[in-house]
């Protein structure tokens, strides 16, 4: 199958997601392959994956660290 | 809501709610307490631990303690266990799979001796254990999902082991590695004690005789160690406890600046302010509209 993004342009498609490792879990069990696991930057949590159409793409859960009890809430 | 889970691996998940329990135990595995509502105590072979939502516990196997809840308000507690084979297993990848093994290639072979302490509870090892505790609610049984939960909640505890004991360790100015290392333990101690009694009335000599250190080298080394003096750590503490109350109940400023130990209302507020730009009330109303429950 051929790249689906213009030749030259090097974009990653970024899937955001409320939990990074749910999703991670999910994908692998379908097949998907992964280039790198889970992984912390400064955002939050993102893991990368080549999709069938060879688009780089990554799963992101992005992380306010600020809130010291914020999520907490969210999830009670 | 009551949870026990126990994996085929052994590591172990369990969640109450509960207002008054006491429960003598003996450790077997590796294990972190939460507690993400109210205060769990802890005796340890004469010492106290006490747990807040903002704080973790880890236990090495073999420690005997006491776990007391004693509480008007229902109290969340939060337990992973780990075993020892799953543990070397983490350790094993974590420093091979990284540069660490060329900085410290002795630290790959053997789990090292993790002593009993608490922990701040907060960047991603408070996302991990509360993705991982609302899945178990919602019913997840996958273990594999759940073991990658648990390899994450170590992944981001030997970080915050990293950043809170090694490198603080480091700071010491003392030569010999063994000094520092039994410096740093008084300096935990004295760290406990003070998270402990944050709402009472104590000086600088009971946290020195506490620690076994003299007031001046406590006082010095602290420092050196933290950043900051016991007295800022202890009003670093209250106000972060008194914006957990700010947030989750309803008690009255005058009430939440008792609680958290401020001998008056006006200081309490003219701390809160410098620190965190917003008076107590302000806060506590900005935090209620984002909770509209």
């Amino acid at each position: 199958m051929e790249k689906t993004y213009i030749s030259g342009i090097n974009a990653k498609i970024i899937i955001p997601t409320s939990d990074c490792i749910k999703k991670y879990c999910e994908l692998k069990s379908l097949g998907v392959n992964f280039i790198k696991a889970p992984a912390y930057s400064r955002r939050g949590l993102s893991a990368d994956f080549i999709d069938a159409f060879g688009n780089e793409c990554s799963i992101l859960e992005e992380r306010n660290y600020q809130s010291s009890y914020a999520f907490c809430d969210e999830i009670r | 809501m009551r949870y026990v889970r126990e994996l085929s691996n052994r590591n172990r998940i369990s969640c109450d709610t509960v207002r008054n329990s006491t429960a003598e135990m003996q450790e077997d595995h590796h294990t972190f307490k939460f507690v993400f509502k109210g205060q769990q105590d802890y005796l340890m072979a004469k010492r106290k631990v006490s747990i807040f939502p903002d704080s973790f516990l880890f236990l090495p196997p073999g420690t005997n303690y006491t776990s007391i809840v004693d509480s008007y308000d229902p109290v969340d507690v939060f337990s992973v266990s780990v075993s020892a084979n799953f543990l070397s297993d983490f350790h094993n990848s974590y420093y091979s799979s990284t540069d660490l093994l060329l900085a410290a290639p002795e630290a790959s072979n053997q789990v090292p001796e993790i002593m009993e302490s608490f922990y701040p509870f907060s960047g991603d090892m408070r996302f991990t254990v509360m993705h991982l505790y609302q899945r178990l609610i919602e019913g997840e049984a996958d273990e594999l999902l759940i073991n990658e939960y648990l390899h994450h909640c170590l992944l981001n505890f030997y970080r915050i082991r990293g950043r809170e004991i090694n490198s603080r360790m480091e700071r010491l100015g003392a030569l010999k590695a063994s000094t520092r290392q039994e410096l740093f333990k008084r300096l935990i101690l004295a760290k406990e004690f003070i998270s402990n009694n944050y709402n009472k009335k104590f000086n600088l000599n009971d946290v020195a005789r506490f620690s076994c250190l003299s007031v001046n080298h406590l006082l010095r080394t602290f420092k050196e160690a933290y950043g900051i003096s016991p007295y800022q750590f202890l009003t670093q503490v209250r106000l972060d406890r008194a914006k957990y109350f700010l947030e989750h109940t309803d008690y009255q400023v005058a009430y939440t600046s008792m609680l958290v130990g401020f001998e008056s209302v006006s200081s309490f507020i003219r701390v809160f302010k410098s620190t965190f730009n917003v008076t107590p009330l302000k806060y506590k109303n900005l935090s209620s509209i984002k909770k509209p429950c």
